[in-house]
């Protein structure tokens, strides 16, 4: 009996997160003109509660972001106040990568916003891969239309096209190097190439992961943003 | 040729009804013609230069590639002090050096902003954003902001509170720094109470990590901005791009070309019936006197005097019609000009544009000079039907012509 397209980008989904995730990876954008490089720190737990927190460069260490649900907060020691992103920036990038705030508060309830189809098969590295499409459920704010998801057997995402409302491709990001990092095999390297702006791109390196581990709830308020360390 | 010229006068004056009409209608004509256009033409500049004048103004200078991408990696770094001063001792217009970037302003509750790092006093004689400030004062030094009244109402804020300002600096760099709200500026257009925001420009520079600027704002007169463009274009070579009002922003250009194209086709129905109806007065001024022109004829006169003659008086009719019209045009259009009509009426429907609701009157437009041109060239082509019927009249048949 084969899965439904539903069931499999479940199975990423748990793959990928797990109950309660946490990692420390390294973020590069790459632009024609600069480069910048952050450290990070991240905190998941269940579908909806995110902690990230930069480490380097030095200037920015201690910034938070936290996402609960629908809603993202950041905080910056360095004035030490909390600020609300708005609904309305959720498209802009994050840091100056090629992630979007939304990429990152929505990265995580992909089977609640989008409903999912199977729409083709392709090859990448390799690797055959099921295409499937996601399309955002009516009544639910995201900021893409369209999403292509080509995952291996292994419930491993290759490639992800992201496709804006007006049926522009924005970017594709590839995942790759694929590695036993806390007790699962996932992909440590995130590149994503901006269609857009050309000559842009962000990588992200899993260097550790952790999963189902225990984290307070605690960590997930503006107290655990502002003392995390 | 000079009996001719007199002989035209005294058939002026002969049938003084009949001249006087096709005087003032002519004069008529011209009058409204000048004071149409000048009405036209003068509330559409001031309406740009009022849009304008709120902060876009009438030419921006930025580094080529800048209004494509409108990001930092396009700014004017290194020595442009010095290229300030080249642009200022090449063009005798005011100069504000700009650095324009998006940001997040936040107060707990965040809002996405166009910020610019400005230096007040040159700013203050580009544009009139400062002199709207209702709250509080203009920014000085230091980490000062003004922001616009809705937006001190969505972030709750009031002068003396500090904002905090999020963006990507140059290189990409996070900048995060607080700023103190030092005034509340309230532009007619409402829109841009939302959105804008002003720094001092050092603080700009030193926020974003980035000693430059994105943009030179220029002051030019409506009608010298093609001359200056071209004049700047030549003086910065390649590097940069010299930028007009209505490059800037298009959709302001438009509606106005809109509006004149109707108020064109207006004047140019009025000019042509008008000229119908003189040269109506003129084939009946030879209907009148076809005896007359028999008599000429028969006497010997070539039928080109004859002709000659005829288009003296009507050329005498039109010129001191059109040229007295027109003056009489210029002058009501030169004291309206100085003593601009408000009407409350449009206070409302204008507000989106940021414009004040005046009737204001140009002396530049071209039009002026154009339609009563347009008015001249039609009477003397349109003399071709009388002259027309002149030479067709046998002077037999016009000596016993019965009225």
């Amino acid at each position: 009996m084969p899965l439904s397209a539903e069931e499999i980008i479940r199975k990423t989904e748990n793959l990928l997160r797990g109950k309660s995730s946490y990692t420390l990876a390294k973020m590069r954008v790459t632009t024609p003109l600069w480069t910048v490089e952050y450290k990070l720190k991240s905190w998941e737990k269940g579908k909806d509660r995110t902690l990230i927190l930069i480490l380097s460069p030095p200037k920015d260490r201690g910034t938070t972001f936290l996402k609960l649900k629908y809603t993202l907060k950041m905080y910056i020691p360095r004035v030490n106040r909390v600020i609300l992103i708005p609904p309305g920036m959720m498209g802009q990038p994050m840091l100056g990568s090629d992630f979007s705030y939304d990429d990152l508060v929505h990265e995580t309830s992909i089977t609640t916003d989008y409903s999912a189809r199977i729409t083709g098969e392709s090859v990448i590295d390799g690797v055959k891969c099921k295409e499937i499409t996601l399309t955002p459920r009516p009544g639910h704010p995201v900021v893409y239309g369209k999403l292509l998801y080509y995952v291996g057997a292994d419930f491993i995402p290759r490639k992800i096209r992201f496709i804006s409302k007006k049926g522009v491709e924005l970017k594709t990001m590839f995942l790759s190097e694929i590695k036993k990092l806390g007790g699962r095999r996932i992909p440590t390297y995130y590149l994503v190439k901006n269609l857009v702006k050309k000559g842009r791109k962000t990588e992200y390196w899993i260097l550790d992961a952790k999963f189902d581990i225990p984290i307070p709830d605690s960590l997930f308020t503006e107290m655990g943003m502002k003392r995390i360390k | 040729m000079k009996e001719l010229l007199i002989l035209a006068y005294k058939n002026i004056f002969r049938q003084k009804t009949r001249s006087f009409i096709t005087f003032t209608s002519i004069f008529l004509g011209a009058f409204l013609a000048v004071v149409g256009a000048s009405m036209t033409d003068g509330t559409h500049e001031f309406m740009i230069q009022s849009v304008l004048n709120i902060y876009t103004s009438d030419i921006q200078i930025h580094k080529k590639g800048y209004r494509e991408n409108q990001t930092l990696d396009f700014a004017i770094t290194g020595d442009y002090q010095s290229l300030l001063k080249k642009i200022g001792s090449h063009v005798d217009h005011p100069i504000s050096p700009r650095l324009e970037f998006t940001a997040l302003i936040s107060n707990r509750d965040s809002v996405g902003a166009s910020v610019a790092g400005i230096d007040p006093t040159r700013e203050g004689k580009v544009t009139g954003i400062l002199k709207h400030i209702v709250k509080g004062r203009s920014i000085r030094k230091g980490n000062e902001i003004i922001i616009g009244k809705e937006m001190a109402k969505l972030l709750n804020v009031k002068p003396g509170d500090r904002v905090v300002l999020l963006t990507q600096g140059a290189m990409g760099m996070l900048a995060v720094d607080l700023f103190k709200v030092v005034g509340i500026f309230d532009l007619i257009q409402p829109d841009a109470n939302t959105y804008m925001a002003f720094i001092p420009l050092p603080a700009a520079q030193h926020f974003l990590n980035l000693p430059g600027i994105t943009t030179i704002a220029v002051k030019v007169p409506l009608h010298q901005v093609k001359r200056v463009q071209e004049q700047l274009k030549k003086l910065l070579g390649n590097g940069f791009e010299v930028l007009r009002w209505d490059e800037i922003m298009p959709d302001l250009k438009e509606m106005m070309e809109m509006d004149s194209a109707f108020g064109l086709y207006f004047m140019a129905v009025l000019m042509i019936i008008l000229a119908l109806g003189v040269m109506e007065t003129l084939i009946l001024n030879i209907h009148e006197r076809v005896r007359e022109i028999g008599l000429l004829m028969a006497l010997g006169m070539k039928p080109l005097k004859l002709i000659m003659l005829f288009l003296f008086e009507g050329a005498i009719l039109s010129f001191t019609g059109t040229i007295s019209g027109s003056a009489m045009g210029y002058l009501l259009s030169l004291y309206y000009h100085n003593h601009p009509i408000y009407i409350e009426s449009l206070k409302g429907t204008l507000a989106y544009w940021g414009v004040e609701p005046y009737l204001y009157f140009s002396i530049t437009s071209p039009s002026m000079w154009q339609l009563p041109l347009l008015l001249l060239v039609s009477f003397i082509l349109f003399m071709i039907f009388p002259v027309n019927q002149i030479i067709r009249m046998n002077p037999v048949k016009a000596l016993r012509f019965n009225k």
